[in-house]
Formats: structure tokens, C-alpha cells, sequence
């Protein structure tokens, strides 16, 4: 092999079948993806809301996605959906629309892409944000008070301003979220990938493990007959 | 270790001879500028790195600190030392120690230094960009690339000129045979422009491609960085030091070439192996190849070992580089053989998607990688320069605090990623629990962080003292006076 040719030959073939196999491919894969029409109407995904689509880059800049991950594991591996993270598997059907996709790698917090189902109120979003020990005690999460705006109130608070608990508000002050804020917890609120799709059908609910036993709980892999998918 | 001899032969044959070749002390002077620029500029941004590894860290214990300073957010902080790790120091660092072995194996010239030099700096400029980018909330989610897309032209114009400075090297050298660490870097010098513009245009330029596309664009893009980028300088490293360094001939080049060819050939499907969320078919892929690159990375080693088994001990141990060496090959084969483990279903059950995965990068990236380019950069600098380390305590000091730091934060991560796992698999466990349970072992990373943070620091002090001995030896008094 002193032939400086050769090795510049082999070195392209071996980059354009890593190139055509996996990013090429895929790209087909992934433009030929539809939105899927559902039993019950409608397509999905519906694609979220502006606000929430904003959040986005709120959600990107301040790298949330170093601790969460949004993709939650099949049933049978891992505990994911027994921990309540989702109600199936995560599929990229799931963010046909988004612009942005935190798939994450490791999670020091809990798994995202359900988040929504869990916690659907906005205020309650807001004030995790703005201090993670308000909602969630004993949470390593760093609170966010960047995306808020403390001012004094005239009157009458402000109807956007965080309803604090007693502890937590001082006097003649308010917290007000700024839009950033509004717009990532309007996009959390958006996260509940949790309609039954064709890849990815709908698991029923486990009977719950018995208290104080390491049993694995009830359910078995038989695809459940909940599809829901038309054609 | 002494220094290269400076005294030139007062008659050299005529360069038009068939049988010239230019001395290795005229080649490294060639060298000096571009080379010494990249190596010192690509420890102080393993310094930033470190320093920011370490606040992320600490503020794992303290989420409070410091949280009203939006640059300072966990994300932000752990996005820039990443950053600052891979494209500061080690492509940085790696494009050096490129230029320098394109330059010495084919025994010629460095061509364009002085470019290469401008080009240096415009490297430094854009990591400096990308990184403060980063901190004012311009970073993105994809892997390896955090810094903000439009910092990749810049890298690009930048990477043209050193990169044709290597080429041309390459192309204008006076030793035909080409050993087998001339092929993992012309490997690296064709991958990277490649996956670079492709991480350009596909995730940064045109905006009209579907996100759902980025995840596995961005992975395929991060493994390649990682694997057939910076490894493949990194193979190069040993592949010189191995034969260097016991001064035997390669065993055999049958091997070397099987093993080059596989290797590239498989490791560029790697890293898709723990994607819950892809399509299937990837993760079995790259589980499938993580297991078939043992045969090359088996061979490699295979040939290593017959290379240097038993030959010329006491010239070996004499070298500063050995134990960086030794280290590196061990950080690779384990490395290589985690990353397999880890992709089985039944272990990636436990530990994917965990801080396994943090401990698992940062063992492949500072015990692979770092300690393979700390070891071309012990062998290469004082060559540069023509003068000795000043301080051969200084250099014991960082291999040890570097061993240290890399196995307690790499372990500490990877123990801490296996106790996290079987938490979260328990369903019952809340997670704060969880975390309270992990959160010992990111204690730990801590330490490890801070060893390393001081290691890098007595780096850069030990070439301190080497360029103000340069310095004096050039400029102030006679070499002899010096020494």
C-alpha cells in the first residue's frame, strides 16, 4: 500500500457506503414519513402550537437535553413505561413536525417525552422552572430565575405573575415569566407522545407490583389488540 | 532523552540527487512555528475545558449556584468544556501531531508553514467564537458539534490550509514507502472535511430538512469525530511510537493493512447502538459492527504486541512516551471493548441512557485519545524546540495525576451509569431516589476532574519553562551556557 491513490479510493468507498447507508438512507426513510391518520379522526402527529414550537429554543439553549432524554424504551426494556414516562415507545413519528429533536443521551432527570400527560399545567411548568424544589423536593434540577422578571407590584399583582408559596414571596414583588419561560413550558406541556400509532401500539395499563417485592410486574409482550391505526 | 543534535554536516549531496533526503532536525525546524502554536494553544483549551467540566460538576451538588448567571446553566457550562475538549484540544492538537508525522514519515519539508500558522490561528479564533457563542445561548443539541453551525465554514477555510499543508507534504515526499500511520492520516485529513460539510448542510444550512433527521445525522457525525477522526490520529500515534520506540521494524504490514481497512470499515457505522428512539434496524447495526471490529482491533493489537514484545526494553523505558504509550493502547482496547459490551441488549438494558454512557465518551476521548496525543506531543516538542523538558518530576507528576483523574472519572461515571440503570429499572423507586443514589458517584467525577484540571496545569507550566529555555537558548546567551 505505497500508493497514495489507492488508499485515497478506499477511503471514499468506505465513506460513501457509510454516507449511502446511513445518512442517505435514512433521509429517504425519514421524507417518506406521513402524519397517520387515526380510528378516532384526526392525523398524528398534530403538530404543536407556535408558542410551543418557540420553546424549542429555549429548551435547546440552555441544554436541557444534557439531562433529559425524550425517548422512551419499548415495554420489556427497561422500566420506562412502568415509571409512568410514557404509555408506549417513543418513534421519530412522534416529531414528524419539529424543527428540533432532543433525543438526549443520558438521564441525570427524568425522560421528557411524556412529560406533558404528567404535568399538563402550565403553572405548575413554570414554577419547576423557576425553582425545581417548589414542585419536585429534593430535585438536583438547576432553577432558571434568568427566565423570570421579579417587579414590584402596583396594586394588584400581575394575572401572569407565579403563584409562590408563602415562603418563597417577598413583599411588594411578583414573578413574572418572560416569554422564554412561557414558550418552554408550553412546549413541555406539548410532550405527551402517548397516541397509539401503527410502529408503536398502545400497551394496556400493568396491575400494579405488589408493595415491597422485586416481582416483575404483571403484563406480558403479546402486542395488545388496541390498534388503532386505520389502513 | 537529549535533544536532537543542531550541528549540520558542512557538505549534504545536492537535491537533485536520487538519494537526498533532508535531515530530521531540518524537518523539524520546518516545522517549529505551525506545530508548537497548535500544541500550546490546544493544552490551554484543555485547561478551559477541564475548568469548565469542573464548575458543571460541582453545580451537580449545588444546583443553586450560580444559577441567576444565564452563561453559567449547567447545560451552557457542560456544552462549552465539551466543546472546548474536542475542537480546542484534541482536533487541534491532532492536526499538529498530523503535520508533524505527514512531514517526518515521508522525510520532507513541511509545505506552507507559515500559512498553516494563519490558518492556526483562525482555528483558535473559531473555537473561541463557538465557545462564547455557547455560553450567550447560541449552542445546539447535536453531539460533538454543540458550538453553533455557522462556526463551520470558518473550521472549514481554516482546515483547507492545514490540511493542504499536510497534503502537499504528503505528496512532496522523499520516502515512497508508506508506513502504515500515513494511511490513518490521510484517513482522518479525507474524513473530516467530509463529515464537517455534511454536519454543515444538514444540520445548520438547509433548514428545510426534516428534524427528525438531525438525531442520526448529528450521532453519525459525533461517532465519526470520534472514531475515525481524532482515532485514526490517534492509531497513527501508536502505530509510530510502538515501532519508534523498541526500534523494530513493523511486524508484519499484511496485518496493519487488514486491520486499517476493517477498522474504517466498520467503525463508521458505530454509536447508534444505545438509540431508544431510532428506527431499530440502526442500533442492531451498530451493535453487529461494534462486535465484528474487535477481529481488526485484535489484529492491531496482535501485531503491536509482536512488534515491540521483548525488543530493546531498555531504550523504551528510557522514554518519556512509553508509559502514554502503554496507557493510550490499553485506553483503545478497553475502549473499543466497552463500547462492544455496551451495546449488547441485555447490558444497554441496564446502563444505556445513563451516566454510563458520559464515563464511556470520556474514557475513549482522555484515555485513548488525549493520552495518545500527550504522548506524540512529550516525543514532539522538545524536538521542535531543541531543547530537553525542562522538568522530567513535572512530566511524572502529570502522568500520574492524568492516570489518576481519567480512571476515577471515566470509572466513577461508568460505576455510577450501573447503579443509576438498575434504579431506574426499578419502577417502584422514586426517581429523586434515584438521583440520590447516583449523585455519590458524579461526587467522585468531581476529584477526578480536579486531578486532571491540575495535571494539564503542570503541562503547561513544564512548556512554559521549555519555551523560556528555547528562548534563552536562541536569543539570550549561547546554547552551551544553557544546557
Amino acid at each position: 500500500m505505497n500508493n497514495g491513490a489507492f488508499i485515497f479510493l478506499g477511503t471514499l468507498l468506505v465513506m460513501l457506503w457509510s454516507w449511502y447507508g446511513i445518512v442517505v438512507k435514512n433521509f429517504k426513510d425519514i421524507t417518506a414519513l406521513k402524519p397517520q391518520a387515526l380510528l378516532e379522526g384526526g392525523n398524528y402527529p398534530a403538530g404543536r402550537s407556535g408558542t410551543a414550537n418557540l420553546g424549542q429554543l429555549t429548551y435547546c439553549a440552555n441544554g436541557c437535553a444534557e439531562c433529559h432524554t425524550m425517548q422512551v424504551r419499548m415495554k420489556g426494556y427497561g422500566a420506562d413505561i412502568e415509571r409512568g414516562w410514557g404509555r408506549r415507545n417513543t418513534t421519530l413519528q412522534d416529531f414528524l413536525y419539529d424543527q428540533q429533536v432532543f433525543l438526549g443521551q443520558a438521564r441525570v432527570g427524568p425522560d421528557l417525552a411524556g412529560v406533558g400527560n404528567r404535568n399538563p399545567d402550565v403553572q405548575t411548568q413554570l414554577l419547576h422552572l423557576y425553582n425545581p424544589r417548589l414542585t419536585a423536593p429534593g430535585s438536583m434540577m438547576p432553577q432558571y430565575p434568568y427566565l423570570f422578571e421579579k417587579r414590584k407590584v402596583h396594586g394588584r399583582a400581575s394575572r401572569e405573575s407565579l403563584r409562590l408559596p408563602d415562603n418563597f414571596r417577598e413583599a411588594g414583588l411578583e414573578v413574572v415569566p418572560t416569554h422564554e419561560a412561557i414558550a418552554l413550558a408550553e412546549y413541555l406541556v406539548s410532550l405527551k407522545a402517548d397516541t397509539p400509532i401503527f410502529e408503536s401500539p398502545l400497551i394496556p395499563k400493568p396491575e400494579p407490583a405488589p408493595q415491597n417485592t422485586n416481582a416483575p410486574v404483571a403484563g406480558t409482550n403479546a402486542p395488545a389488540g388496541t390498534n388503532a391505526v386505520r389502513g | 532523552m537529549t535533544a536532537p543534535a543542531t550541528e549540520r554536516p558542512p557538505v549534504r549531496p545536492a537535491p537533485e540527487s536520487e538519494s537526498w533526503q533532508p535531515l530530521p532536525e531540518d524537518i523539524d525546524h520546518s516545522c517549529r512555528y505551525p506545530v508548537m502554536f497548535l500544541f500550546t494553544w490546544a493544552i490551554v483549551w484543555l485547561i478551559v475545558s477541564l475548568a469548565f467540566g469542573l464548575l458543571g460538576s460541582i453545580k451537580m451538588h449545588a444546583p443553586g449556584m450560580l444559577a441567576s448567571i444565564p452563561a453559567l446553566t449547567y447545560g451552557r457550562v457542560v456544552a462549552a468544556s465539551s466543546s472546548a475538549l474536542l475542537w480546542g484540544f484534541a482536533s487541534q492538537a491532532g492536526i499538529g501531531i498530523a503535520l508533524w508525522l505527514f512531514a517526518r514519515l515521508g522525510r520532507a519539508y513541511l509545505v506552507l508553514p507559515r500559512a498553516g500558522l494563519m490558518a492556526a490561528i483562525l482555528w483558535n479564533i473559531a473555537v473561541l467564537l463557538g465557545v462564547c457563542a455557547i455560553l450567550a445561548g447560541g449552542m445546539t443539541q447535536f453531539r460533538a458539534y454543540q458550538m453553533p453551525l455557522w462556526t463551520a465554514p470558518i473550521f472549514f477555510v481554516s482546515f483547507v490550509v492545514l490540511g493542504l499543508s499536510g497534503l502537499l507534504t504528503f505528496v512532496s515526499r522523499s520516502e515512497r514507502d508508506l508506513y502504515p500511520s500515513m494511511w490513518f492520516l490521510f484517513a482522518a485529513f479525507f474524513v473530516f472535511p467530509w463529515i464537517l460539510m455534511a454536519a454543515w448542510l444538514l444540520l445548520g444550512h438547509y433548514t428545510n430538512i426534516r428534524g427528525t433527521l438531525e438525531p442520526i445525522v448529528s450521532i453519525w457525525f459525533a461517532n465519526n469525530f470520534t472514531l475515525l477522526w481524532l482515532g485514526s490520529i490517534a492509531l497513527a500515534v501508536l502505530f509510530y511510537f510502538i515501532s519508534k520506540l523498541s526500534q523494530q521494524p513493523l511486524y508484519s504490514y499484511a496485518m496493519a493493512g487488514f486491520s486499517f481497512w476493517f477498522y474504517l470499515l466498520l467503525a463508521n457505522a458505530s454509536g447508534f447502538q444505545n438509540a431508544a428512539g431510532l428506527p431499530n434496524w440502526m442500533a442492531n447495526l451498530s451493535a453487529v459492527v461494534n462486535v465484528l471490529i474487535l477481529l481488526p482491533v485484535g489484529v492491531m493489537v496482535y501485531n503491536w504486541w509482536k512488534t515491540s514484545a521483548g525488543h530493546n526494553r531498555v531504550k523504551k523505558e528510557k522514554d518519556i512516551s512509553t508509559k502514554y504509550v502503554n496507557f493510550a493502547t490499553f485506553g483503545f482496547v478497553s475502549g473499543i471493548l466497552l463500547q462492544t459490551i455496551d451495546s449488547c441488549p441485555v447490558v444497554d438494558e441496564g446502563v444505556g441512557l445513563t451516566v454510563f454512557q458520559l464515563g464511556l465518551a470520556d474514557w475513549i476521548h482522555y484515555a485513548f485519545i488525549a493520552m495518545a496525543f500527550f504522548a506524540a506531543i512529550y516525543h514532539i516538542a522538545p524536538r521542535l524546540t531543541e531543547v530537553d523538558w525542562p522538568s522530567v518530576k513535572t512530566v511524572g507528576v502529570h502522568y500520574g495525576l492524568t492516570v489518576a483523574g481519567i480512571v476515577i472519572l471515566a470509572g466513577s461515571l461508568m460505576l455510577g451509569g450501573y447503579v443509576q440503570g438498575n434504579a431506574i429499572n426499578n419502577p417502584g423507586l422514586p426517581f429523586n431516589d434515584v438521583v440520590r443514589q447516583t449523585l455519590p458517584y458524579i461526587g467522585f467525577s468531581t476529584i477526578g476532574i480536579l486531578l486532571l484540571l491540575g495535571a494539564q496545569l503542570a503541562l503547561l507550566w513544564n512548556l512554559a519553562l521549555l519555551a523560556q529555555a528555547q528562548f534563552s537558548a536562541c536569543c539570550g546567551g549561547t546554547r552551551e551556557a544553557n544546557r
